[in-house]
């Protein structure tokens, strides 16, 4: 009661706040309560799963349930959009335990993006199907699964509870150990489907072919039940990734609490540069003002390196103020599971007053309503910011979320334009299941599963070829009439779903016992792992002493220092093919196949809290080479040399701040995180001749690419257009860290520049 | 939309291999590009791009043996015939077709019955890997059978993977004709791997009906106190005074397979057929030494004190009391090294008090109540329990308590010893 009329304050304040003149509250958003849209249980729900649920409370259903009840009944494969708390799990768990009580032999898989959720789920269906009083028997099956339990589980499992990871390593490969399950597997349950975009999404959309292939091997054809959060095109993804027809679920008859929404940017210090108060100190002292008014607290941040700095600064908070230390707690992907459950249940307990977490805790653990959300930073996309909201104030109560912004030129956009975010509607979530690397290692792991028969097909692409490329390689071999799998090699291990490249690289801690502390990918590996890098983990910091590239290894000590490290890169790109271009105005549009050469020459050394600029290094790293594609503007040297009222250097610079407002807008309209997203300048601004016009590169920052080039050509429009809307409505004179990038990085003219280009390049709307 | 395939990209990718391993560019010094493919392509793992295709040399042609045919197609099949006065190491081959049916029956606790030795067969196979799962196939599987003459050695052999279903089907057409299958470590590995590739070749799985005695247990029992590895060449050495020369490192197996298949040279074949029938002629041996062992300990030809102490192990967790106890004693007298010394006193010791023999259990006890050893405590301990509950010595009983207490402090001790004392303060107040 306490703690309702104290969030109410809260949110009275806060409506007070944005009132004022030059308020840091830019928006606040305001959602009414929503009644419950009520439908009877269908009639062939089995008597004792009418009663388990009658026994929970459950007599009816949402509409939404109803619908996707009706949809698998006729056979259909669905994708339920639903936000946080609707009843979704229902949705998949009604089918499938009716149509266990009905043949006791029928098998569902459940895949979720983490161990944690398989976890979660697991003891919400134990208590469905304890309750019904049937020998159903659901099991989770992951890498936490001890050996022993294992085989039993094969054996015996109506329901399994895995990861798409655990699926790729651990049972498609011994599939046949699986029979059983397989040839009675009528359901596919998908949750959290929206995680499956980009890289992770190319990987498990092939993934799904081998999976299907493996049912057709035992005669199955199982049922798809995909769940997932809003975004813009759940149909389209769901229909990409499991490649058939898929209907969606259009209705919502969940009920929701009152919500409230807050944007908060930080005021500007120093107008001239663009510099904003930290975020981060922002962020801790609004987590810290409803840590002390008792508002169980969750604080998103964006980066693991964000996320250590918060939880010490707000354990600093908590110890000032009169709460334990151990009641703040960080919570992301490098912990331990056990470590993780903990926490989890000290949240639901309220043991644990506010949580410091990554994307980890984004997806649906039940961990329990809180009151406040607050996120250090924009999440990078508009569905994974509704998500996150969503983490406050689940059915009933009211709830309040506030995202403060970074001086990031993807949440100036967002905070300054926040009809942007509440008006449109979520991104399209991107995945390209045909990216040749990604399709390659899985051609070899199918190989491996089942031998690829002449002719066969795998997703839409013919196999001869592949297959006979593998064979040259000596990774198969023909007989028969069919490829075989010929290498000692196990080749699921050699693939990672969670990037395109599974190489990575270890961290030694040497400051005692050499010491094992954490794994790296590869290309994080090259920006935080260099030599004399600040390397966080824990929220300890080290010092990087060696960077073994050969054998993948970084040795690192523990220090205590007051700075932190960022790395500084040089790219080249060059053209390989063109597959699309178009005049744009003066200028031309097009997107096609590259080559990007980078290389990592040098650091700065940044001061907590104030990010001031304390010393720099010089790299030499070994250089990177990447085939990508990418989306690209070039520039007639006869329409720069048209603007006689700057120099070279300042067109150069001009164009890099261009190159800064588009990837901020790229990535929001792809919906990836803005470093997935490359951008580079070609040489030659300020040289003549045809061959070099000079070109602008927005590259898909994944070898071989996941598909993001296309849509930017196409949205080119929209792309230009919303980036004058950021660059005209920036506050800062000449250029920030929000727009073009900071004045001493980008020159005085750059924002100018880049204004006049965009100019030429849209047509102004109303002209 | 999907762009067709791309086949300029596989070309883009050959083209970028040529140059990684054309050494243009250094992978030590810098830009191997980050990616699993290239990875491997510049590493050793894919040697055979672009090479010529060397000369062919059939299996037929070089090896023992004929290609033969069923209605799945056809397969190749080898055999080797061992006669009964050759000798593999110290072992002669005539003795296995003397081994009593009945033997098998002591070493799986009565778990398979008294089969003639000429329904035994004795398999091994040769695999594409070790790393599991339904990519591993068993290109090579040899089976062993008693003859009267001898020994014989069939090797089934897929001389390429449109071979396999001949082959297994040919192998299971074999083994209905035997109801005894030998392996080593087969439980765990050969026979899941043939189940796999029976249920992808669609056909059942000729196991099911076999009674499986999977050596490796038994020689584990016997010898594991012993020898330093329980593998079969280091057993083949040790135990039969075999020596295989020129044999073919295990790990290279699957290599020596795929070099033939890539280059159709069938002698590259010989060293691993070479290998296939060693494993199962000492297999062979091999049981012909462990059954009689388990089958009759009292008169097992054994000459070491530990291959007893193992044995008596065996027979103590089959509740076979009285052999254990005299198996312990023989390797008690026949001198073990101190560890094993006072591992038999203790487990002979429990013996003892299991039959009721209580001053032999408390003369070992003593024994070992006397000296620094890993059973010091629990003999102090069994000793109290005697003083308490047989002699009634109650004060006995404490000072053995106590002195365990001394050596290792547990709160069951300190259970024990204030049980004890409350006792001997109850006892006291009744006399007085």
């Amino acid at each position: 009661m306490r703690q309702d009329r104290s969030l109410e304050t809260a949110v009275e304040r806060i409506e007070d706040w944005s009132k004022q003149p030059g308020s840091p509250i830019t928006a606040l958003w305001r959602k009414p309560a929503r009644e419950a849209d009520c439908r009877p249980l269908p009639a062939e729900v089995s008597a004792p799963l009418r009663s388990t649920l009658a026994a929970r409370g459950i007599r009816q259903l949402y509409s939404h349930q109803l619908e996707a009840w009706e949809k698998i009944d006729r056979g259909e494969n669905v994708v339920i959009p639903t936000p946080t708390a609707s009843g979704k799990t229902l949705c998949y768990n009604l089918p499938v335990l009716n149509a266990l009580s009905e043949d006791p032999e029928t098998c569902a898989l459940y895949l979720f993006p983490t161990k944690a959720l398989s976890e979660d789920q697991l003891d919400e269906l134990q208590s469905l199907i304890s309750g019904m009083g049937s020998g159903i028997r659901a099991f989770t099956y992951d890498g936490d699964t001890p050996q022993d339990a294992r085989k039993s589980i094969r054996q015996r499992a109506n329901i399994v509870l895995t990861n798409p990871d655990m699926l790729h390593t651990g049972v498609l490969p011994h599939h046949t150990k699986w029979a059983r399950f397989f040839e009675h597997l009528r359901y596919i349950v998908i949750d959290e489907l929206h995680i499956y975009r980009g890289v992770f999404g190319s990987h498990v959309g092939n993934l799904f072919r081998r999976l299907k292939r493996i049912c057709d091997f035992y005669g199955s054809k199982p049922l798809f039940i995909c769940c997932s959060a809003t975004i813009a095109n759940p149909k389209e993804l769901a229909g990409k990734l499991i490649e058939q027809p898929v209907s969606e679920i259009e209705s919502n008859g969940a009920p929701q609490g009152e919500r409230f929404f807050a944007f908060y940017n930080p005021p500007v210090v120093n107008r001239q540069l663009g510099i904003r108060r930290s975020y981060i100190a922002e962020t801790r002292r609004l987590a810290s003002s409803f840590l002390e008014n008792g508002q169980q607290t969750l604080v998103f941040a964006n980066s693991r390196l964000a996320t250590e700095i918060l939880v010490r600064y707000l354990k600093d908070a908590a110890e000032r103020g009169a709460l334990p230390p151990e009641s703040v707690r960080g919570y992301r992907g490098g912990y331990l599971p056990r470590e993780r459950r903990e926490i989890e249940k000290q949240l639901r307990e309220g043991e644990v007053r506010a949580v410091v977490a990554t994307n980890a805790l984004e997806l649906g653990i039940d961990v329990g309503s809180l009151d406040t959300v607050v996120m250090a930073g924009y999440p990078g996309t508009i569905a994974s910011t509704w998500q996150r909201a969503g983490r406050a104030g689940r059915r009933q109560s009211l709830s309040l979320s506030l995202l403060v912004a970074s001086s990031a030129p993807l949440d100036q956009f967002i905070v300054q334009h926040p009809s942007y975010f509440f008006d449109a509607s979520p991104e399209h979530a991107q995945i390209n299941p045909d990216n040749l690397e990604v399709l390659i290692s899985h051609v070899k792991c199918a190989a491996f599963e089942l031998p690829i028969q002449d002719g066969e097909t795998f997703g839409p692409h013919p196999t001869a070829g592949l297959c006979e490329f593998l064979g040259e390689a000596g990774l198969l071999h023909h007989a028969g009439n069919s490829w075989h799998w010929t290498s000692e090699s196990y080749p699921a291990d050699a693939v990672s779903l969670r990037t395109v490249t599974s190489d990575n690289f270890v961290v030694v801690d040497i400051t005692g016992e050499p010491n094992v502390i954490g794994e790296v990918d590869f290309n994080s590996a090259l920006t935080t792992l260099y030599e004399k890098a600040i390397y966080l983990h824990e929220g300890r910091l080290f010092h990087v002493e060696r960077f073994d590239y050969k054998e993948r290894k970084a040795y690192v000590k523990n220090v205590e220092c007051n700075y932190y490290t960022d790395a500084i890169d040089y790219t080249q790109v060059k053209v390989i093919e063109t597959f699309e271009s178009e005049p744009l105005g003066p200028a031309a549009r097009s997107y096609g196949e590259v080559r990007i050469n980078r290389q990592i020459v040098g650091f700065k050394k940044l001061k907590f809290y104030t990010a001031e600029n304390v010393g720099a290094g010089k790299l030499s790293m070994p250089e990177q080479e990447m085939h990508t594609t990418a989306f690209r503007l070039t520039f007639p040297h006869a329409f720069l040399q048209s603007f006689t009222d700057y120099s070279s250097a300042e067109k150069r610079s001009g164009l890099v701040g261009l190159g800064n407002v588009l990837r901020t807008v790229g990535s929001l309209l792809l919906m990836c995180d803005p470093r997935d997203l490359g951008v580079a300048i070609s040489s030659g601004v300020d040289r003549s001749g045809p061959e070099s016009d000079p070109e602008l590169y927005l590259y898909d920052n994944f070898s071989g690419g996941i598909g993001q080039s296309e849509p930017l050509y196409r949205m080119h429009d929209q792309l230009l257009r919303r980036s004058r809307d950021l660059l005209v409505s920036c506050p800062c004179e000449a250029g920030c860290p929000s727009c073009v990038g900071p004045l001493g990085e980008v020159g005085e003219k750059a924002k100018e520049v880049a204004c006049r280009f965009l100019n030429e390049l849209t047509p102004a709307r109303n002209a | 939309m999907v762009k067709p395939i791309l086949k300029q990209d596989l070309e883009r990718l050959r083209r970028q291999i040529r140059r990684v391993k054309g050494g243009r560019m250094d992978p030590g010094a810098a830009p191997v590009p980050p990616s699993v493919e290239n990875r491997q392509f510049s590493s050793d793992s894919l040697p055979y791009f672009q090479q010529e295709q060397p000369e062919r040399y059939d299996a037929e042609q070089v090896l023992d043996g004929e290609v033969m045919e069923n209605q799945w197609g056809r397969y190749f099949l080898s055999e080797r015939f061992y006669p009964g006065h050759q000798r593999h190491g110290d072992f002669e081959i005539a003795k296995l077709a003397a081994l009593p049916g009945e033997w098998l029956g002591g070493i799986s606790r009565g778990g398979i019955p008294p089969y003639d030795p000429s329904r035994w067969a004795f398999l091994d196979t040769e695999t594409t890997g070790l790393a599991g799962g339904t990519g591993t196939c068993a290109f090579l599987v040899g089976v062993g059978t008693i003859e009267d003459g001898g020994f014989r050695v069939r090797l089934f052999f897929m001389r390429d993977y449109d071979e396999e279903a001949a082959m297994l089907a040919a192998l299971a057409e074999f083994l209905q004709w035997r109801d005894v299958l030998i392996t080593y470590n087969g439980k765990t590995y050969d026979v899941p791997l043939l189940e796999t590739r029976y249920r992808l070749a669609r056909k059942p799985f000729p196991f099911g009906r076999l009674h499986h005695l999977d050596l490796l247990h038994g020689a584990r029992q016997l010898w594991k106190l012993r020898m330093e590895s329980c593998k079969l060449t280091h057993l083949e050495y040790e135990v039969l005074g075999f020596l295989r020369e020129g044999d073919l490192p295990g790990e290279l197996i699957p290599y020596y397979y795929f070099e033939y298949l890539r280059t159709r040279q069938a002698f590259r074949l010989v060293p691993l057929f070479h290998h296939n029938v060693m494993d199962i002629v000492t297999l062979a041996c091999l049981t012909g030494i462990v059954l009689p062992a388990f089958a009759s300990p009292a008169d097992a030809d054994l000459r070491h004190g530990e291959d007893m102490l193992g044995l008596a192990r065996w027979l103590r967790r089959g509740q076979a009391h009285d052999d254990a106890g005299e198996l312990y004693r023989r390797a008690i007298d026949s001198g073990l090294p101190d560890e094993s010394l006072f591992r038999a006193l203790w487990e002979k010791a429990m013996i003892e008090k299991r039959c009721g023999r209580r001053d032999r259990m408390l003369a070992m006890c003593s024994d070992l109540a006397d000296v620094r050893n890993d059973y010091r405590i629990a003999a102090l301990e069994e000793l109290a329990k005697h003083f308490e509950h047989h002699e009634k010595d109650l004060d006995q009983a404490l000072r053995c308590t106590a002195q365990a207490l001394d050596y290792k402090p547990s709160p069951e001790l300190r259970h024990r010893k204030n049980r004890l004392v409350r006792k001997l303060t109850r006892r006291d107040e009744n006399q007085r």
